[in-house]
C-alpha cells in the first residue's frame, strides 16, 4: 500500500517537473524548436517530429529526410505569418490523418517557428551520397560477416576423392 | 540404479558373405518410394573402403558424435545454442552428393525409339529432377572394391595406417577386405536424439528403440549430423527425417526384424539386454580406449537375483526378464566378450556389437597346417588385416580388446578342429583355451550359437506388451472409424 | 472504397485465414509442418542466401514488431538525429541484404535442377510475394526517408486501429502506392502463411536450450518412477 502511494507521489512529482508552461510566450525558443523538429521532445498532442518526413538544413544530416518537401526554404518563401498558418492546421495529404486529433499548440508552434527562422540563415548541407556509401559499407560489412561464419562447412567429400583420381590419371600417374 | 531394457543386435561378421539381401529387404519394406530412393537404413559395406555415405567414420569432416568438453559431453557439432544459431543452413550436412543421386533408365526409349540404324539406348535419368545425368555414385558403388586407389584407400581407418601396414593390406594377392552390414545402432547416448533442436527423436523407454516422431520433426536436418553412422536420412521430398525402426511394428507383432529374418548367411542376433541407465554418462565419458570395456561393464546380468528383483521394481516386465535371460546377444557380449561396439569413441554407445571377421585374419599363415596354439596366436600380430586397423573399428583403437576376442574365436577353432578333424593335440587344445581364457562348455556354446541354431534362439524378440500400452487403456469404441487405416497420411508432400 | 477493402478489411482476412488454417493444419495434418529445406539436395548457393537472408529479415521485423508494439518508445529512440541515422543506414543496409540473399535463393530454384524439382506453385508465390516485400521495402526506406520515423506515426497507429476493431485507413489512404503495397503485401503474406512452407517460423525450437540432450518416451504406465 504505501509502495503505491510512494510510487504515485513520484509520478505526480515528476509531471509537476516536467509539465511545459502552460502559457505560451510571446518569442519562441529556437532550441525547443529544434528539440520538437527532430522528435527529441514530444509534441504535447502526440503529433509526428518534422524530422520524420521533411529535412531542413539546421538538423545536418545529408541526404535527409525525403518523404516530404523540404522545409529549408520555407521560412524564406513564406515568413513567419505563412509558416504560423501551415502549422495551425497541417491538412496535407498524409499529414492530415496524423495532425487531425493531434494538432500542434500554440507554444510549440511558436517555437518551431523561432528554430524555423533560425535555421533559414544557414546555408544547406550538400547531398553527398554519405547514406549510400554507409549503405554500401554495411551490405559490405553484413557480407563479410556472412563470409566468416561460412568458413568452416562440410564440404564436398565424395567428389574431391573422384577428381583426385582422375588427375593422377590424366597425368599419367596411377591408373 | 535405473534399470532399462533394450532390444540389442549382434552381427557376426565372419558369417556375412556381402549378399544385400538385408538391404532389399529393408528397402522394399521401409524406403522404397519417392524421396527414399538415396536411403538405406541397412546397407552392407566392403572394409577396407569409404562407405556409406562416403568416409562416414571422417568425424573431423561429418562432426558427428560427441566429444569431451572439460567435464561435459558435447555433441562434437557444437553446443545447443550454437546448434539453434546454424539452424538456417547445417554446417555439417553432407549433400546428395556424398551418398548418391538415385538414378533410373529410361526404358521407354528402347521401345518407343524410331527405326534407325543405332541400337536404342536407356538413358539414366535422375529420380530427383528427372534430367538425363552421368552415374558417378550408387548404393554399395565400391562394393568388394577392396584396394582400390579411390574408395579402399580413403578409408579413414586405412589412412590412419603406417605405410607399411597399408601395403600390407594392397599387396597384390594379398588384397584382403570383409563385409560390414550396418543399421541404427540405437544408441543409449544417441547423436541423433541429442541433436534434435524440436525434440522429435526419442528412445523408446520400454525397448530402447531410437524413433522419430515424424509429426514433431520439422526438418531443421541437425540429426543427420549428429548421428556419426549418418544412420538418420533427411526425406528430401517430406522435409521429414527417417531412420531404422528396427522393424518395431513386427516386432510388436513378435517377428523378427526384415533384415534380420532375410539374413541369408544368418549373422544376426536380437535378444534384449538389461542396463543401468544412470551409468549412461559416465560411461560415454570413458578414455577412447576403454569405451568398449566400460560399455560392457555397465550391462548387467539378469541371471542375477537382486538385479531381476531391481528390474521388476523398474517397472520391466517378467515377460521381458524371461526373453533378456535368453538374449544371444547377452552371451556374445557379456558371458563370451566376444562382440564389440562399432566405433565405440563416437561415444554414442551403440547397442548393435560385432564379432569381429576371423577368416581374412587369419588364412593367410594358416593353410591348416599350423599345429602349435602357439603359432596360430602369433599370427595375429602380422595378420592380413592389421589389427590396428580392426581395433580402430571396434576398440577406440585399443588393440588388446580386439586380440582379445580374437584370441577366443581361435580357441573355438582349435577345439572344434580337434573335435572333427582330429589332427589337434588335447595338450594344445588347453594351451589354446588357457591362452583365449575361455573354458571347454562355453567354445561349445559359441559354436552351438554360431553354427547351429534355430531361428527363435538366434532372434529373442522380447513380448512387448503393446496390450499394456496406455493407448490399450482406451475404450476401441472411442475411435472407432478414425483409427487404424485413413488415419496416418501417406509421406509425401502436401502443402 | 478500394483502400477500405484492402486495408480495412483484408488484414482481417488474412489473420483469421493465419490462425484458422494454420491451426487447423497444425492439428489435421501436422506432419506437413516443416521447413522444407533443400540443403540436402544443393548447399553453397544456399549458405549465401539462407544465413544472410533469416538473419537480415529476422532484424527488419523485430524493428518492426517493436516500433508497432511500443511506439513511443521508438519514436524516443528515433529523437535523435544521430541514432536515427544510424538505424535507418543499418536498417537499409539490412534491407539490401535479404534483397541480395532474396536473389540468390530465387536464381537457386530456377537453376538448380535438384532444387527445381522440389519447388511447388506455393514456393514460388511465397518466393515472389517476398521479394516484393523486400525490395518495396527498401524502396520505401530509401527514397521516402525516414522510414522508421514516420512509421511509428502512420503504420503504428493504424495497425492498433485494426487491433480496436476501428480500423482508421485514412492513415494509409494518402500515403505513396509503394507504401500501400507494402502494406498490403504483408498481409498476402500473412494469409499465405499457412498455406506454405512459411510455417516453420512458429516452431522455433527454443526448448531444445533448456531440455536434457536424450529424450526418452515410454509407451507404458509405469508404477516404478
Amino acid at each position: 500500500m504505501s509502495g503505491n502511494r510512494f510510487g504515485l507521489s513520484v509520478v505526480i512529482l515528476a509531471l509537476l517537473l516536467f509539465c511545459p508552461p502552460a502559457e505560451a510566450e510571446a518569442a519562441g525558443d529556437p532550441s525547443r524548436g529544434e528539440a520538437l523538429f527532430v522528435g527529441r521532445m514530444a509534441f504535447e498532442n502526440g503529433g509526428s517530429p518534422c524530422l520524420a518526413c521533411h529535412n531542413l538544413t539546421g538538423v545536418g544530416i545529408s541526404d535527409g529526410a525525403s518523404y516530404g518537401p523540404d522545409l529549408s526554404a520555407m521560412y524564406e518563401d513564406y515568413g513567419a505569418e505563412g509558416v504560423a498558418g501551415v502549422l495551425e492546421s497541417l491538412e496535407f495529404t498524409s499529414m492530415a490523418a496524423i495532425y487531425a486529433d493531434r494538432p500542434l499548440s500554440e507554444a510549440e508552434q511558436v517555437d518551431l517557428i523561432a528554430y524555423f527562422e533560425q535555421t533559414s540563415k544557414l546555408s544547406a548541407t550538400p547531398d553527398n551520397g554519405k547514406l549510400a556509401m554507409l549503405v554500401i559499407l554495411g551490405v559490405a560489412i553484413l557480407l563479410v560477416f556472412t563470409f566468416l561464419i561460412g568458413k568452416r562447412r562440410l564440404k564436398a567429400v565424395r567428389q574431391p576423392l573422384i577428381d583426385r583420381q582422375r588427375n593422377l590419371i590424366n597425368k599419367g600417374g596411377l591408373q | 540404479m535405473n534399470i532399462r531394457a533394450q532390444v540389442s543386435t549382434v552381427f557376426h561378421l565372419d558369417k556375412c558373405i556381402g549378399c544385400h539381401t538385408c538391404s532389399v529387404a529393408c528397402k522394399n519394406l521401409w524406403t522404397d518410394r519417392k524421396g527414399a530412393e538415396y536411403m538405406w537404413w541397412n546397407n552392407v559395406e566392403t572394409k577396407p573402403g569409404t562407405g556409406y555415405p562416403t568416409k562416414w567414420e571422417d568425424q573431423e569432416q561429418y562432426k558427428g558424435g560427441w566429444e569431451r568438453s572439460g567435464s561435459q559431453l558435447q555433441l562434437k557439432m557444437g553446443g545447443k545454442a550454437s546448434s539453434l544459431g546454424k539452424i538456417f543452413h547445417n554446417p555439417d550436412l553432407p549433400t546428395m552428393d556424398d551418398y548418391y543421386e538415385p538414378f533410373t533408365f529410361k526404358y521407354a526409349d528402347l521401345t518407343n525409339a524410331p527405326a534407325g540404324k543405332d541400337q536404342p539406348t536407356a538413358r539414366p535419368v535422375s529420380m530427383v529432377s528427372g534430367k538425363p545425368m552421368k552415374i558417378e555414385a550408387g548404393p554399395n558403388w565400391d562394393d568388394d572394391l577392396s584396394g582400390s586407389n579411390i574408395y579402399a584407400a580413403n578409408d579413414p581407418g586405412v589412412v590412419q595406417l603406417s605405410e607399411e601396414e597399408q601395403q600390407q593390406l594392397f599387396a597384390i594377392e594379398k588384397m584382403v577386405f570383409f563385409h560390414l552390414p550396418r543399421i541404427c545402432n540405437h544408441c543409449l547416448n544417441a547423436g541423433c536424439v541429442g541433436s534434435c533442436p524440436s525434440g522429435a527423436i526419442y528412445k523408446r523407454g520400454e525397448d530402447g528403440i531410437v524413433l522419430i516422431n515424424q509429426d514433431k520433426c520439422r526438418g531443421w536436418r541437425m540429426c543427420v549430423s549428429g548421428c556419426p553412422y549418418k544412420k538418420t536420412y533427411y526425406g528430401w521430398t517430406t522435409g521429414k527425417s527417417e531412420k531404422c525402426i528396427l522393424c518395431y511394428p513386427r516386432q510388436e507383432a513378435g517377428e523378427a526384424p526384415a533384415c534380420f529374418h532375410s539374413c541369408v548367411g544368418r549373422i544376426r542376433y536380437l535378444g534384449v539386454l538389461l542396463y543401468d541407465a544412470d551409468q549412461i554418462e559416465a560411461v560415454a565419458m570413458k578414455e577412447d580406449s576403454e569405451l568398449a570395456a566400460a560399455q560392457r561393464e555397465m550391462i548387467l546380468d539378469p541371471h542375477d537375483p537382486q538385479i531381476q528383483k531391481a528390474a521388476l521394481k523398474a517397472g520391466i516386465a517378467e515377460e521381458v526378464l524371461a526373453a533378456a535371460q535368453a538374449s544371444p546377444v547377452y552371451k556374445f557380449v557379456k558371458e563370451w566378450g566376444i562382440a564389440l561396439p562399432l566405433h565405440p569413441e563416437f561415444r554414442t554407445l551403440p547397442m548393435l556389437f560385432y564379432v569381429p571377421p576371423l577368416l581374412p585374419v587369419l588364412s593367410m599363415e594358416n593353410q591348416g597346417s599350423q599345429k602349435m596354439a602357439e603359432d596360430f596366436f602369433t599370427t595375429l600380430e602380422n595378420a592380413r588385416l592389421p589389427m590396428r586397423y580392426l581395433a580402430g573399428l571396434f576398440a577406440g583403437g585399443n588393440e588388446e580388446e580386439v586380440k582379445a576376442v580374437y584370441r577366443r574365436l581361435i580357441a573355438v577353432r582349435i577345439q572344434r578342429r580337434s573335435a572333427t578333424v582330429g589332427d589337434m593335440d588335447e595338450a594344445e587344445v588347453v594351451k589354446a583355451r588357457e591362452i583365449a581364457k575361455v573354458s571347454s562348455e562355453q567354445i561349445e556354446a559359441i559354436y552351438r550359437m554360431t553354427a547351429l541354431t534355430h531361428i527363435k534362439q538366434r532372434i529373442v524378440v522380447p513380448p512387448m506388451l503393446r496390450d499394456r500400452a496406455i493407448e490399450a487403456g482406451i475404450d476401441p469404441e472411442t475411435y472407432k472409424q478414425e483409427m487404424g487405416f485413413g488415419k496416418r497420411q501417406a509421406p509425401k508432400r502436401r502443402w | 472504397m478500394i483502400d477500405m477493402i484492402l486495408f480495412g478489411v483484408f488484414p482481417y482476412v488474412a489473420v483469421a485465414l493465419a490462425v484458422a488454417v494454420g491451426i487447423y493444419r497444425y492439428c489435421f495434418d501436422r506432419y506437413s509442418w516443416s521447413s522444407q529445406s533443400s540443403q540436402f539436395l544443393e548447399s553453397k548457393a544456399l549458405f549465401w542466401g539462407s544465413v544472410p537472408w533469416h538473419y537480415a529479415i529476422l532484424l527488419i521485423l523485430l524493428a518492426h514488431l517493436l516500433a508497432f508494439l511500443f511506439p513511443s518508445a521508438w519514436g524516443a529512440l528515433l529523437g535523435e538525429p544521430g541514432r536515427l541515422y544510424f538505424l535507418e543506414v543499418t536498417g537499409i543496409a539490412l534491407g539490401v541484404t535479404t534483397i541480395l540473399a532474396m536473389l540468390v535463393l530465387i536464381f537457386r530454384r530456377a537453376a538448380n535442377d535438384r532444387v527445381c524439382a522440389v519447388t511447388s506453385k506455393v514456393d514460388w508465390a511465397l518466393l515472389i510475394a517476398l521479394l516484393i516485400q523486400v525490395t518495396s521495402g527498401v524502396y520505401i526506406a530509401v527514397t521516402l526517408r525516414w522510414g522508421g520515423f514516420w512509421y511509428v506515426h502512420t503504420v503504428s497507429p493504424w495497425l492498433w486501429s485494426l487491433v480496436g476493431f476501428s480500423p482508421k485507413i485514412q492513415y494509409l489512404a494518402e500515403m505513396p502506392f509503394i507504401v500501400k503495397l507494402h502494406a498490403f503485401n504483408a498481409f498476402f503474406l500473412l494469409a499465405l502463411f499457412p498455406f506454405s512452407r512459411l510455417v516453420h517460423v512458429v516452431s522455433v525450437p527454443l526448448s531444445y536450450i533448456s531440455r536434457p540432450y536424450q529424450v526418452v518416451v515410454w509407451y507404458r504406465q509405469r508404477s516404478g518412477n
